[in-house]
């Protein structure tokens, strides 16, 4: 009997000691840090401050933040436009099918995503296969210009991220009671009724989830730009790499890290208050 | 309007799944204002029948008529016709009245003719405290009512209704049958009812439709559909009943035979021809049958012989099981006699077996079991 607490008490006392060893401190030395000064030897400076607060305010800074929010919103919005039909067509093709369709969604997973924005890379340099292609069907007369641009780092991103947007798409689809549907039917509602008052609102949580799962990261994938974005194309992540890495100003990149943690608990107290809104008698455990 | 007018008209209807046929003709007719109940087990055809009807399988042959009007090709929300889902089907992102409201929405009513409307409806099932709530905080009957309600406040022209009471329980489903019931006789309107429940077919329906396999077995008031059963079918969905082999030997007069039933000889009525020679069946009620304890020297006298098997004590009655000599296996249900409240069988005594003469139902035996 008292092993078997002792087991219990010790089991489930592992996971806030691994939450705590490992998310919480390190968050919280991040917390101290942003409040320190740089010291050019040692790093840090035991000498607080709000300083490197205070300097994010500065208006290079707030573009590269406003640049990257910017990119972020688009690369979601464009994967929630891709994602959203091929989910409701994957909840709608035979069950027997539906596996091998989301086991094709998840292999990219396989491959390192650094490797596949190489590959992208390669398809979209001035000789690359995109260029070739379109040369060969006479649309273009020299190679364009595709590589180092917004567009082909927003590219890069919705490509990584789609997969986090389908999936809860997807599952939010597979939820749906098809008799909602025709009870919207039969009330008169006509296809575009149906979707906007019946389908739209109860997949919402869904949508809700994959633009978290995919506006979050895309903020940090500074490979993403590195590999096929010019060099003022920064996101949060390659000025947060920047300031650890290059300028080893670990204050500084401290500061800004914890303005990304707040809006990331931002945008989660958001979503669960609009699951809540949407439905109020559904408990958070999907 | 005239009331016998066909709202409703199944001609030839056939519908087919994979290679299944689900309905290999049917032909129905539903008159304005009918409380009518298709009726049978599962996989009948009786739900196909009504999502026809509603719009959401198209016929693949014949065709569906509303209002003397073919709507094989008109899409559901072009059909004056609503329904109420078995699972209800509600909105669970809107509150009831959105919910209830939906439909008028949808026709772009102007707002305050909604609400007024969705408010009166509110008030027919006893819902307008609820208005503001989501579906989720209502009980299962509460749930069915704002189906209902969401069904009705469109005014459609046929409501159709598919196993909705199937959820709730018994004490529940008693009151709405009897509500439902009410409602269809205030507001006037055409009532399609689907259930495999044959009491709530009976006790709710002008006219019930017995099905099987896509068929329509028998249709008729339910008196007819209990007393006169056309089939074996009919009369072993619909309530309980006995069924006795016999043989004609005899026919003394037109529209009486006699007949050689189990070990007894006796003379039946019946307005279906028979020749001497032929097998029938004749059905008895179990309420209809008449037991008596039978001394064992006493021959049973015109009547069947058999011994108690088994009782069961219903409040009202006292059903038994007995054994007839011939081995044949009869269920009997007696009401309690107040002038006499020890009425009780011990198991395996003797008894006579007897019917009220013309009660019972006789069937040619090449009918369909």
């Amino acid at each position: 009997m008292r092993n078997l607490k002792l087991f219990k008490l010790g089991s489930i006392g592992l996971l806030p000691l691994w939450l705590g060893l490992f998310t919480l401190l390190p968050t919280l030395l991040v917390a101290v840090v942003s409040f320190l000064r740089r010291d050019e030897t040692g790093l840090i400076a035991l000498a607080p401050t709000f300083d490197n607060y205070a300097r994010l305010l500065d208006p290079i800074y707030l573009k590269v933040f406003g640049h990257s929010l910017w990119m972020a919103g688009v690369a979601t919005l464009l994967s929630l436009a891709a994602a959203y039909p091929f989910a409701y067509l994957l909840s709608r093709v035979r069950p027997a099918w539906r596996p091998v369709l989301l086991t094709l969604v998840v292999v990219p997973f396989w491959t390192n995503s650094l490797v596949r924005i190489y590959a992208i890379r390669s398809l979209l340099a001035a000789k690359g296969a995109m260029n070739d292609v379109l040369l060969a069907l006479g649309l273009i007369h020299e190679p364009v210009r595709l590589l180092y641009t917004d567009t082909a780092v927003t590219l890069g991103l919705v490509y990584v991220l789609l997969p986090f947007m389908i999936l809860p798409i997807y599952s939010s689809f597979e939820k749906l009671d098809q008799k909602l549907i025709e009870a919207a039917s039969d009330l008169g509602a006509d296809r575009l009724d149906t979707f906007w008052h019946v389908i739209v609102p109860l997949t919402a949580p869904g949508i809700a989830a994959g633009s978290l799962l995919v506006f979050l990261p895309a903020l940090g994938m500074f490979y993403v730009t590195d590999v096929l974005g010019g060099a003022r194309d920064l996101l949060i992540g390659n000025f947060l790499k920047d300031q650890f890495l290059d300028a080893r100003d670990w204050p500084f990149g401290a500061a800004a890290s914890l303005i990304i943690i707040a809006l990331l608990f931002l945008l989660l107290e958001l979503y669960v208050l609009s699951r809540r809104w949407l439905n109020p008698g559904e408990r958070l455990d999907a | 309007m005239n009331p016998a007018f066909p709202v409703v008209q199944f001609r030839s209807v056939v519908k087919r799944y994979g290679g299944k046929t689900i309905l290999p003709g049917l032909d129905l007719s539903v008159a304005e204002g009918e409380f009518l109940t298709l009726l049978g087990p599962s996989g009948c055809g009786k739900t196909t029948a009504l999502r026809l009807l509603a719009g959401f399988e198209a016929p693949d042959a014949g065709e569906v008529r509303l209002d003397g009007e073919c709507v094989n090709a008109t899409p559901p929300n072009r059909r004056s016709v609503n329904t109420v889902f078995q699972s209800y089907a509600l909105f669970p992102h809107m509150t009831v009245a959105d919910n209830v409201g939906f439909g008028l929405r949808m026709k772009k009513i102007a707002r305050a003719e909604i609400d007024k409307r969705v408010h009166e409806t509110l008030e027919l099932v006893r819902l307008v405290e609820c208005a503001a709530r989501k579906p989720h905080q209502l009980s299962g009957g509460q749930q069915q009512r704002v189906a209902l309600a969401r069904a009705l406040v469109n005014r459609p022209r046929v409501l159709l209704l598919d196993e909705p009471l199937s959820a709730l329980d018994y004490r529940l489903r008693k009151e709405m049958q009897i509500e439902l019931k009410a409602l269809q006789r205030k507001l006037g309107l055409t009532f399609i009812f689907v259930t495999h429940d044959q009491e709530e077919a009976l006790s709710m329906s002008d006219r019930v439709a017995v099905m099987r396999s896509g068929v329509i077995q028998q249709i008729g008031s339910p008196r007819e559909i209990y007393e006169n059963p056309a089939n074996l079918f009919v009369a072993g969905f619909v309530g309980e009943s006995n069924i006795l082999d016999g043989i004609v030997i005899g026919q003394p007069e037109s529209g009486a035979i006699t007949v050689q039933l189990d070990n007894l000889e006796c003379v039946l009525r019946t307005d279906r021809s028979f020749d001497v020679g032929d097998r029938l069946h004749v059905l008895l009620r179990p309420e209809d049958l008449r037991v008596e304890v039978l001394p064992s020297s006493r021959a049973p006298a015109g009547r069947l012989a058999g011994k108690i098997l088994e009782k069961t004590y219903k409040g009202m009655t006292l059903d038994t099981v007995i054994q007839l000599d011939s081995g044949r296996i009869l269920l009997a249900s007696e009401f309690f006699d107040e002038d006499d409240p020890s009425f009780d069988y011990a198991l395996g005594q003797r008894v006579a077996v007897s019917w009220v003469p013309n009660w019972e139902t006789v069937l040619p035996a090449d009918a369909e079991p």
